[in-house]
């Protein structure tokens, strides 16, 4: 992708530092031995090193004991050692591997994350042993549905593909895994349905993926914002989700999933716009209700995005578009405040923007406070003050509301960013300006790309049958072809041949 | 390369736009008077009294209106003026009535002022014009008790409604556009002071081009009105001539119109111009005095063609007037038009329509008689 | 800017961009243009429409001819190199001053109808940012912006409903009176709603099914002319022959005759949303434009800068300190002699090429 090469050149401010390649600790390079491994793992305080004696034979056994449980490695290690005589691994265990003598790096990284090793004279062995602590599945907080499955992901990549798997019993389901993270070396796993997708794609991904270079990732989330196409966009280019029904449709609709150990959340690519607001909940109303609502999400953004500042460029620049009812019920509720239209309208939506990110970090206990000092005070106490027009309140609350509607939590911050651009200019053009800005974010989004292909489909089609299931849902039974975003290899859903 | 561009950009936007003169505060929807009705009152030959109200939006307003009134040429020369005299900005931007004198209408005609609110680009189309009886001045300075303040009052008196369906509505549009059609003369609501507290819509205005030359009552506006368009009209009550057994010379009757159709046919001849007008009437009856019964067939046929005789003969009575007058309120010339429409001039087909030979037939159905027999 | 493969307009796109290049400012004014037929003047699209259609024959011709090649470089192969490069400055020239002869007209409607208090400059300014971005993308980003233009502003057709309906149909009755040169007149007043196809001129080699790029283009037409008729029928009943006259943007008092319960004075709205023609139309000429720089200064090679060099000339050309005369022969007068150049132009050249051909054939006669 020429994208690395583009934008900024860092090199003009910085001196380049030698890379790390894939090792956990490049300066050694010698063969293992327990001299070698505890110089690698020096100043690791839960590191554990026990040497046991066999007969005459001396066994070194070396985990972390912070990330393998104790009873694990009871049953694993030490039982079947103490009780066996023989120190030839096979005879004393049945599920190990053997590790080259010259392989240190890659044994001190998977020490690292929760192997055993075991050193007989001869050999070195490795057991998965891993047994972190993590969190027991619950349902999605963030992407709650009424009806449906309601096992949400959690950290542990392991238990997510095996949600994946548990709904998609198919040997097409491929998962190839990627350790990223120049410090990190997170496991990333990349999943597609191998007779669905397309190969193209599933390449483009994968070199992506590749070509990424960062010290560690916080979550999916950030690396998710790696791979996007457009990363100056102020739109999200791939979908994200918790839920595992959400990727598991997604799947078979031929995109591809990335998941990372560590990180609860799933990316899907590519994807588009309208997907934004689409909801798996659509899938399970009937099509007459998921019409109804996505029709509902759709507006709610254009909403959204014009309101307040329409109420900014009416004022300031076309009172004559206001019938006299309007006219003078807006005359009056303004005519204490003391700022100007554009003035008002950013604090007023600044204030409900620390509200909602005060509402986000402040413990759940106080947390109704929060409704308190928000309705009572700010709501009804400036207007009474004449701070600001009871109307715009009004406003900026339904606006705010509106941009909750999207079921995706990125999309729904991206429009409350993009309404100050709105607003900023309907302060200084007027609907002239709104429309300049709209034109820009149409042209923008019209040139954004998912993973190549058009960030705007259906609207720039793929294929005209997506238009089924875009804004309207169709009854499934209409639903014959796949989604076109993601160019699927196999376009039918049904093979319709027996029809 | 692109973010220094697009900053730039936005600098200049703002340098460019926002702070011309920091001084000078652009007003806002509170700092402005917006004029809700224009009002205009004959001097002499030069000048013209001008008087606008603007509605005060302040809830703790004790007036709710300012008024003023300025003696000058132009309408925008008046809001010039009165801008000096508020603390607002004036504009014309939400401007809705435009009143006239009855004195004004007809020695100065509209045309001057409505052309000069059309060319301004703030002003809306959309406004209504009407001809008041004494000055505008008395009428908007007049206290209306029990009556919202006088914008509203006037605006939704001259907004269309059934019961005030006879009155044309006439906008600046409507105005402007019939008194440049080639065919057809302005007429617009005349308005009333009555008992002091209210106004009143109690004729309607004809002009001849720009210049008012009559009046005419509703119940023959609302003929008008039924051959210039098909639209929802008001009742109307006509008098009879009763059978002779009855008591009463004359029977009262009131017709609600359930629709109206109408079309005429002319012979397209500018030198014998023939005029044929048919107008079709669906009402029902909700008022009558006679004591005939009305379930019966005949008798409803009975009073049917009475109430067609009678209507031809308003249709007759109000054309003739026309023709007397010299003025075509309804548009009649249309259909000669697009016949000769080579050497159509308006000076022509008045001359003809003043000898045209006209014939009428009005043709009545009674749909029903209400719930009772 | 056109990176990828080569071909990649679609049938569809080829419609929006022929009938969004069409439709522009010209609406607004077109019942005032063609207001020298009186009542007759809804007919006056259709004849266009038809003439346009007929004009279409030759440019589709020559672009058969040369399948893969634009305009400019058409110029070069037929006329030669130094023949060639003068008519590609004509060319260059077309393209800039109608992107800035459309842009300029709005701009300044824009400053009297909804920014009095504004000048130009922040308006244009904004204008010609949001244009750039929009050519910088190429011209498939064009053709997708031109198809939301169409679907953004076409909507605004209900409104003529109030029109329609307070309107005397009895003017729609076509009488016939005016004289054969009142008639050329509005023809030829008229036809600069019309220029725009001519575009195809241009963007042929992108264009993925050649054969069709006739149909999609006669589609592209008699949509903008539907509209066109549309907005001249709704003129015509609801106007007097006065007001056809004498009212510059007839459609603007359209809108005006809206009445909503919730907003007035649609137009305001009307003209804001207008921006969407107005930018799809300009920024397919500036486009040309750029690929006229592309073609005289580096050998018909992409560089961005050209296009920002467009960009500032137009904007120059009516914000800069340009005497007023000056700009009216540009923007007015000039525009349609090189709209009419245009479209015969290909004629020309085919003349020449047939020209050629014998010549080439009576050499090769000749010679053997």
């Amino acid at each position: 992708m020429s994208r690395t090469k583009k934008g900024f050149n860092f090199k003009k401010f910085f001196d380049p530092q030698p890379h790390d390649e894939n090792k956990a600790n490049p300066d050694i390079n010698e063969p293992i031995t327990r001299k070698a491994i505890a110089k690698s793992l020096a100043d690791i305080d839960d590191l554990v090193m026990k040497d046991i004696k066999i007969g005459e034979h001396q066994v070194t056994i070396i985990y972390l004991h912070t990330i393998v449980k104790k009873t694990l490695i009871d049953e694993m290690v030490y039982n079947p050692l103490n009780k066996s005589k023989s120190v030839k691994p096979e005879d004393v265990f049945k599920n190990f591997e053997v590790v080259d003598r010259d392989q240190l790096p890659k044994l001190i990284h998977d020490i690292c994350s929760g192997y055993t090793v075991i050193l007989f004279e001869q050999t070195v062995i490795k057991i998965n042993t891993y047994s972190a602590p993590d969190r027991a599945i619950t349902s999605p907080e963030n992407e709650t549905t009424v009806m449906g499955p309601q096992d949400g992901f959690v950290e542990n990549v392991e238990t997510n593909l095996s949600l994946i798997k548990k709904r998609i019993r198919s040997p097409q389901l491929k998962s190839k895994s990627i350790l990223l993270g120049t410090e990190t070396k997170n496991n990333v796993v990349v999943l597609y349905m191998d007779n669905i997708a397309n190969e193209e794609n599933v390449k483009r991904v994968l070199t992506r993926l590749e070509n990424v270079e960062f010290h560690g990732f916080l979550g999916m989330a950030v690396l998710k914002q790696m791979l996007e196409d457009k990363p100056f966009s102020p739109f999200p280019q791939f979908g994200i989700t918790v839920r595992s029904d959400n990727t598991v449709d997604a799947l078979l609709n031929g995109k591809i999933i990335v998941m990372m150990n560590g990180s609860p959340e799933a990316a899907i690519l590519p994807a588009s716009f309208l997907e934004m607001f689409l909801s798996p909940e659509d899938y399970y109303n009937r099509w007459t209700t998921a019409t109804l609502l996505r029709m509902l999400r759709l507006a709610g953004f254009f909403i959204s995005i014009l309101l307040t500042s329409t109420y900014v460029a009416v004022l300031t620049f076309h009172p004559e578009m206001l019938p006299p009812q309007l006219l003078r019920l807006l005359a009056e509720s303004r005519a204490k405040v003391p700022f100007p239209p554009i003035m008002e309208a950013l604090i007023i939506e600044l204030v409900i923007e620390v509200l909602r990110e005060a509402g986000a970090r402040m413990p759940s206990k106080i947390g109704q406070t929060i409704g308190i000092v928000g309705g009572i005070v700010i709501g009804t106490a400036a207007v009474e003050a004449g701070l600001a027009s009871n109307i715009l309140i009004v406003l900026v609350a339904v606006t705010a509301l509106l941009s909750f509607i999207p079921p995706s939590y990125l999309m729904s911050n991206a429009i409350r960013f993009i309404r100050y651009f709105y607003i900023l200019a309907a302060g200084i053009l007027g609907i002239y300006g709104q429309m300049i800005v709209f034109a820009w974010m149409f042209n923008h989004l019209s040139n954004m790309t998912s993973l190549g292909t058009p960030y705007l489909t259906p609207i720039i089609p793929r294929k005209w049958t997506d238009l089924l299931n875009s804004v309207i849902r169709t009854p499934t039974k209409f639903m014959v072809q796949r989604a076109g975003i993601s160019r699927a290899k196999k376009d039918l859903i049904r093979p319709l041949d027996e029809e | 390369m692109k973010l220094t561009c697009i900053a730039c950009c936005f600098l200049l936007l703002f340098t460019s736009s926002g702070c011309a003169n920091p001084n000078l505060e652009k007003p806002v929807i509170e700092d402005l008077g917006m004029i809700g009705i224009m009002g205009f009152d004959y001097v002499d030959e030069e000048n013209v009294k001008i008087s606008v109200s603007l509605p005060q939006p302040s809830r703790d307003a004790e007036e709710q209106v300012q008024q003023f009134s300025t003696v000058v040429k132009m309408p925008h020369q008046a809001i010039m003026d009165v801008s000096t005299l508020t603390e607002k900005t004036l504009t014309p931007a939400q401007l809705r009535v435009v009143l006239f004198s009855e004195e004004y209408a007809r020695t100065e005609g509209l045309w001057k002022i409505l052309e000069n609110l059309y060319r301004d680009p703030h002003v809306g189309t959309n406004i209504y014009v009407a001809v008041v009886k004494g000055t505008v001045e008395d009428i908007m300075k007049g206290e209306y008790k029990d009556k919202p303040e006088i914008n509203n009052y006037l605006i939704e008196l001259l907004t269309p409604r059934t019961i005030t369906a006879f009155s044309p509505f006439t906008t600046i549009h409507d105005f402007i556009y019939r008194n440049t059609d080639e065919v057809s003369d302005p007429s617009t609501p005349y308005i009333e002071r009555i008992e002091e507290n209210s106004l009143k819509i109690t004729k309607v205005a004809l002009f001849k081009n720009d210049k008012m030359v009559d009046t005419i009552e509703p119940e023959e506006a609302k003929l008008i009105e039924a051959m210039k368009k098909q639209k929802k009209l008001p009742d109307f009550s006509i008098m009879l001539p009763a059978p002779e057994e009855s008591k009463h010379d004359e029977e009262m009757l009131i017709l609600r119109f359930v629709n109206t159709r109408f079309h005429a046919k002319v012979n397209g001849d500018l030198e014998k111009p023939k005029l044929f007008i048919y107008v079709y009437v669906r009402g029902s009856i909700v008022d009558y005095e006679g004591e005939t019964d009305l379930a019966n067939r005949e008798n409803r046929m009975n009073i049917e063609e009475k109430l067609e005789k009678q209507l031809e003969d308003k249709v007759i009575m109000t054309v003739r007037k026309f023709q007397e007058l010299g003025i075509d309120p309804v548009g009649f010339g249309d259909y000669f038009r697009i016949k000769n429409a080579r050497e159509w001039s308006k000076e022509k087909w008045m001359e003809a329509f003043q000898r045209a030979d006209i014939t009428t037939h009005v043709e009545t159905r009674i749909i029903s008689t209400g719930m009772i027999r | 800017m056109d990176k990828g493969n080569f071909k990649k307009l679609n049938g569809y796109h080829i419609v929006f961009l022929t009938q969004s290049t069409m439709l522009g400012i010209g609406l607004f004014s077109l019942p005032n243009d063609i207001s020298n037929v009186g009542y007759n003047q809804w007919l006056i699209p259709i004849v266009l429409g038809i003439v346009a259609n007929l004009s279409l024959l030759p440019i589709i011709s020559l672009c058969k001819k040369f399948p893969s090649e634009n305009l400019f470089k058409i110029n070069e192969k037929i006329l030669g190199k130094m023949i060639g490069k003068v008519a590609n400055v004509f060319l260059f020239l077309y393209g800039i001053i109608s992107a800035t002869s459309v842009s300029q007209s709005y701009i300044r409607l824009v400053q009297t109808v909804v920014l009095p208090d504004y000048t130009i400059t922040a308006t244009s300014i904004s204008f010609f940012f949001v244009l750039t971005c929009i050519v910088h993308g190429g011209i498939k980003s064009l053709a997708r912006f031109c198809m939301f233009a169409i679907f953004i502003t076409s909507w605004l057709i209900i409104y003529l409903h109030w029109a329609f309906q307070a309107g005397n149909w009895l003017h729609l009755i076509p009488t016939f009176e005016v004289s054969g040169q009142q008639w050329f007149d509005a023809l030829l007043n008229g036809s600069v709603a019309m220029f725009g196809y001519g575009l195809l001129l241009f963007y042929y080699p992108y264009i993925i099914n050649q054969k069709k790029a006739f149909l999609y283009t006669s589609i592209g037409i008699w949509t903008a002319v539907f509209f066109y008729v549309l907005v001249s029928i709704a003129s015509v009943v609801y106007f007097s022959p006065w007001q056809l006259d004498n009212l510059l943007y007839p459609v603007l008092n359209l809108f005006q005759a809206v009445q909503l319960t919730f907003v007035e004075r649609i137009e305001t709205l009307g003209i804001a949303l207008w921006i969407f023609l107005i930018l799809s139309t300009s920024s397919v000429y500036l486009w040309v434009a750029k690929k006229g720089v592309d073609a005289l200064l580096s050998k018909h090679k992409n560089r961005t800068w050209h296009l920002y060099f467009v960009s500032f000339l137009s904007w120059f050309l009516f914000a800069g300190p340009i005497p007023f005369r000056v700009q009216v022969v540009l923007f007015d007068e000039w525009r349609s002699f090189y709209g009419y150049g245009l479209v015969l132009f290909p004629i020309f050249l085919l003349i020449v090429l047939k020209i050629r051909g014998k010549k080439k054939n009576e050499k090769e006669a000749f010679t053997s």
